[in-house]
Formats: C-alpha cells, structure tokens, sequence
C-alpha cells in the first residue's frame, strides 16, 4: 500500500493556494520594487514593468488577495461546519519543544503530527496576521487617492491627516518584508528545497500525498484515515 | 480776476507734451527713446562685437549666450542690464546696482595701444557720458531682481503680459526673503526677509542665456523644473535647508512615491507624477511659490484635497488632512516606534528559522546519509 496516494488538499483548497500564491508573490514584487527602488532587481521589474503597470499590477493582485482572503473566511466560518485542525491547540506548544531538541539532537524521538504541523500552522497563522494588516494598510493608502470603484464609501482614512498615511506606508512596507521573509525563506524550504520533498512538494498542487509522505509527516491523522474516523 | 495770469495756448500744449515725455522718460522700460538698443543710436552689437572676440575678452561665454537668447531675439540688448545710465524706475540706481560701477572701459580709451573703442566713446545722444559706466559683469544676485523687474512687472507695461511677473515673484516665498521690506506686501514680510540664500531671477532663469518656459533646454522648462529646485545651493543641499529649517527636498521628495517614480521609472513615468512647481506654484502664477504655511498655496493642509483633485493628478478630492507629503513627518515618535517594533522583532524570526531550516537540512541529509 506504500504507492497508495491520499487526498490531503481538495480542489477548492487548491484554487485557493494557487491564487493566494500568485498574489502574494506578485504584491511582493511590484511592493518591494517601490520600497527599494535602487536595487538592481527593483531596477529589472521597474525597466520591465514601468512605473504604471507596476502600479496596477500591484493594486490588481491587491484586490485578488482581498477577495481570496475574504471567500476564505466566509467560506470556514459561515459554510464548513466541520472541525478545524488549523486551529492552534496545546499540543502544538509541546510538539514545538518536542520539535527544537529533536533538532538540536537532545532528543532522538521526532514528534507526530496530525493533519498540520507546528511550522505549517505557524505559516497559516503568521501569514494570516500579516495578511489582515498589510490588506487593510493598503487597501486605505489607495482609498486615500481614490481607489477601487465602489468603495467611495469606506474610506478608512478620511478625515485623517497625511501622517497617519505616512504610518500606514511604513508598517504596509515592514509587514511585506516581515512576510516575504518568512514565506521565501521558510515556506519555500519546506515546500521546494527540503530533503524528501525538492524539487517540489506537489500535494499542494494536485492536492494528492503518497502514503510514504503522510507516515513521515502526518502519521496521527494517517492512523485516523485508516481507522476512517475521517 | 484776482492774482490771474494769462497764458498762452500754444505753451500749456508744449509743456503737457514735455510732461508727458519727461513722465515716460521717467517710467524706464517703456522709454524706448532711451533704453531701446538701436533707437538710442547704439547698438548692442557694438558689445558683443568685443565680447564675443576672444582676442578681447578672456570670457566670450555671455555674448554668445546671448546671442541665442529670447533677449536677443526681442531686441533687448546689454545694456538694458549693464549700463547705469538706464532709468531705473522707481528703483534708485543705487538699490539697483549697489553702486558698483566700474569704469573699465573708461581706462581702455585711456590706455593709447587699445586698438578698439571702449562704449564711452561714442556719442550718444549728444552725450560721451550716458554709456561711459558699464556695471560690472559680477553683478550681485540679488540685484538681478531690481534689474529684472524694470522691465518685468515693477512698471506697468501692460499688467496681461504674461512677462509681468515681479509681482508674483515679491509676493513668493523667494520674493519675500530677498526684496527689501516695503515692495512688497508688507504683510506677508516674513522673519527671512532680507536673506540672501533664497531664489531670485538668475537662479531660475540664465541671464544671458535667457529662454522661455517653453524652449526645452530652459531650466525652467517643465522637465526640467526638478533639477533647478533641488541643487545644493537650493532645496536640494542638506547646509541650506538645515539654517532655515525645511527638509532636503530632495531627499525627501524620494522617499515618496511621486518621488520613486519621477527619479527611478521612465520619462514617461515622471511625466506622471508631479515635481516641484507643480505642486507650490500658485495655480495663477509659477512665480508666485508660496510656503504651506500661506492660505493661498495649493499646499496648504486647508487645499491640498482640492490640489490633488485636479484633473491632470488624481481626479477626485483626496481625503488626507495636514501633513506633509516629503514623507519628513515620518521621524515622528510614533513612526520611530513602528520602526523600532519591526526592527526588534523581525531578525529573531528570521534568525530562528534560519537555524531551524539549517537543523533541519543537515538532520535529513545525515539520516540519507545513513541509509
């Protein structure tokens, strides 16, 4: 049964993923493109791109990352009922300690996860936080001068003088390197250049895991599959 | 009829007619009998002849700017600038000139191997005198302004001329430091009146190399606005702005995003956004640069919504409030604290999971390894 695959992402999850991906990756160029403007790649994707297109590239995959982040929402808290193992719970708390002296080779024992680890959770929680500021702190920049058509209404920061705009820029442009950071370094190591998983782990993209994966990764959720208490 | 005298028609007409003369005489600019460079039986050729050989002149540089000048091509010659006979309306000469004439071409006609006749000696309406003190070429900066504005704006030549400009330039913030109290709106005298740092005619507009806004290769051209504002003598040097307290423009005005992509996007690019003047100059007159702090500038925290609604920038009212837009108010403490919370809690995240992925990475590969 070792060549068996399990489903772990369904096709909606996978939508979801692949245009959270393409925004993010997209606010992050054409974001740090003006935050960095001298540098030789920002150079590349202004020469390329020009200022205008930068400008609505970034405001357009803005509004993709507002609308997957809100259907998302919408969608596990108001239509999936079922339970909700991205949750943080305590035992995410010792599986961290578990995790740190397995690394540090104080332990030999590697803790079991169910269906999310502690990195994975942490990705999805910290992605999430920083995705509610950077959205909000951008989505009132561009509502200051204008923004998209049909939220004349909801300006978040009418009435409110250039300084705090000036303050919205610098947490918008910290969150994005904070985030970047995280999702270049940390992300992408475990999803592409892992041992066991480069050049690609591609349950994310065919939402299918082979069994040999799932009894390393996630052997608590396994044992409940094959009980089929899922 | 009591203490009546009689006189003559033919009298009361040729004295209103010499009024009338003396009176235009009087006016300067408008005085062509005087100032006009032929009309006076002078030629300014007679200046450029000399000033354009290098045989003569170490420095040939101002006739042949001028020569390509709109001066030149309206007929505004030397010595509408440069000599001290000109009527200077009501400027006294010595406010216009500081009294720093210089008899230079007087000595030349004195010297008898001179191959070539100084101005002094030609006759000029009768007169050897009226050209016989020609002010020195190193005239001081701020004596351009009287100078300049004998002709623009000080007398009414005609108040639609778009030339006439010495009033919006008394009323500017520049005006305002340089021009001596009283010509202009003495309300608006501010603490720098009188400081000699401020822009005046020359800093924007070459002397003698004059050109119209509209030429390309002006400084004051529209694309090319910017980099007369920002120099280091000007907005753009960290000495200047730091004595009378601004920012550095140019420092500043690249930390916005009009900034970013005016210096670093396309020609295109920074045709888009706005530089400088496009933002301070009242909407009536680029010379009338004002300070935020005035009521009538677009910059004024009480117009910036309206300024920035202008069709050609963003098209609808902007909803900021007062601050700036150079981006100097984010040294503010609370702008410092956002900075220091992210400087405080990004490198430990980063670093552990740095040392984390590296534990990891050699973890596996060792257990491959074993395999």
């Amino acid at each position: 049964m070792s060549g068996e695959d399990i489903e772990r992402f369904t096709k909606w999850q996978i939508i979801q993923h692949a245009l959270w991906a393409f925004a993010f990756l997209t606010l992050l160029i054409t974001g740090l493109a003006l935050k960095y403007p001298e540098n030789f790649l920002s150079q590349a994707v202004i020469g390329t791109l020009g200022m205008g297109l930068r400008a609505n590239l970034h405001r357009f995959t803005g509004v993709i990352f507002w609308i997957v982040g809100i259907v998302h929402i919408v969608y596990y808290i108001a239509i999936d009922r079922g339970s909700k193992p991205i949750l943080p719970s305590l035992q995410d708390g010792k599986d961290i300690v578990q995790d740190i002296k397995y690394h540090l080779r104080m332990s030999d024992e590697e803790p079991k996860y169910g269906r999310y680890t502690w990195i994975e959770k942490f990705d999805y929680w910290a992605g999430a936080a920083g995705s509610f500021i950077i959205g909000i702190t951008g989505l009132a920049m561009w509502q200051s001068y204008g923004g998209p058509a049909g939220f004349g209404g909801a300006n978040l920061l009418s009435g409110l003088s250039l300084q705090v705009y000036n303050w919205f820029r610098l947490i918008h442009g910290w969150e994005a390197i904070l985030a970047g950071s995280v999702i270049v370094m940390l992300h992408f190591y475990m999803a592409i250049w892992r041992p066991g998983n480069f050049p690609m782990a591609m349950q994310i993209w065919t939402g299918k895991m082979s069994r040999h994966h799932y009894e390393i990764e996630h052997p608590l959720e396994l044992e409940e599959l094959d009980k089929g208490k899922k | 009829m009591r203490g009546s005298t009689k006189v003559p028609l033919k009298k009361c007409v040729l004295l209103i007619v010499l009024a009338t003369l003396i009176l235009a005489a009087g006016s300067g600019p408008v005085s062509g009998a005087v100032l006009a460079p032929t009309g006076a039986g002078y030629d300014a050729n007679l200046c450029v002849d000399c000033h354009s050989d290098s045989s003569k002149v170490d420095d040939t540089s101002a006739a042949s700017d001028w020569m390509d000048s709109i001066h030149s091509e309206n007929d505004i010659g030397c010595e509408r600038c440069h000599s001290a006979s000109v009527p200077s309306g009501r400027l006294a000469a010595d406010d216009a000139f500081g009294g720093s004439y210089r008899d230079d071409h007087v000595d030349l006609i004195l010297e008898e191997e001179t191959s070539y006749k100084a101005p002094s000696a030609f006759e000029i309406e009768g007169s050897t005198t009226d050209y016989s003190t020609v002010v020195s070429v190193g005239l001081e900066r701020q004596q351009s302004v009287a100078i300049c504005a004998r002709c623009h704006g000080l007398t009414e030549i005609d108040p639609d001329d778009p030339k006439d400009v010495f009033q919006d330039y008394i009323q500017s913030a520049h005006g305002q430091s340089v021009v001596v109290r009283g010509l202009g709106d003495p309300s608006k005298v501010s603490d720098h009146t009188g400081l000699t740092d401020a822009a005046v005619c020359v800093d924007c507009h070459d002397p003698h190399a004059t050109a119209t806004k509209d030429d390309p290769d002006s400084p004051t051209h529209e694309d090319n606005r910017f980099e007369l504002c920002i120099t280091e003598a000007c907005h753009g040097g960290d000495e200047v702005t730091a004595k009378y307290g601004m920012s550095n423009s140019l420092t500043s005005y690249a930390e916005t995003q009009h900034g970013v992509i005016a210096i670093y996007g396309s020609a295109d690019d920074a045709e888009s956004v706005p530089a400088c003047a496009d933002c301070h100059k009242n909407i009536e007159s680029s010379h009338k640069i004002q300070p935020a702090s005035d009521p009538d500038s677009p910059m004024n925290p009480a117009n910036i919504a309206e300024s920035c609604a202008d069709t050609d920038c963003h098209g609808v009212e902007l909803s900021l409030g007062a601050g700036s837009m150079h981006g100097k108010d984010a040294d503010t403490t609370i702008a410092g604290l956002i900075n220091l919370f992210y400087t405080i809690i990004i490198p430990p995240i980063v670093g552990f999971f740095a040392l984390y992925i590296l534990l990891d990475f050699t973890l596996l590969i060792g257990k491959k390894g074993g395999e």
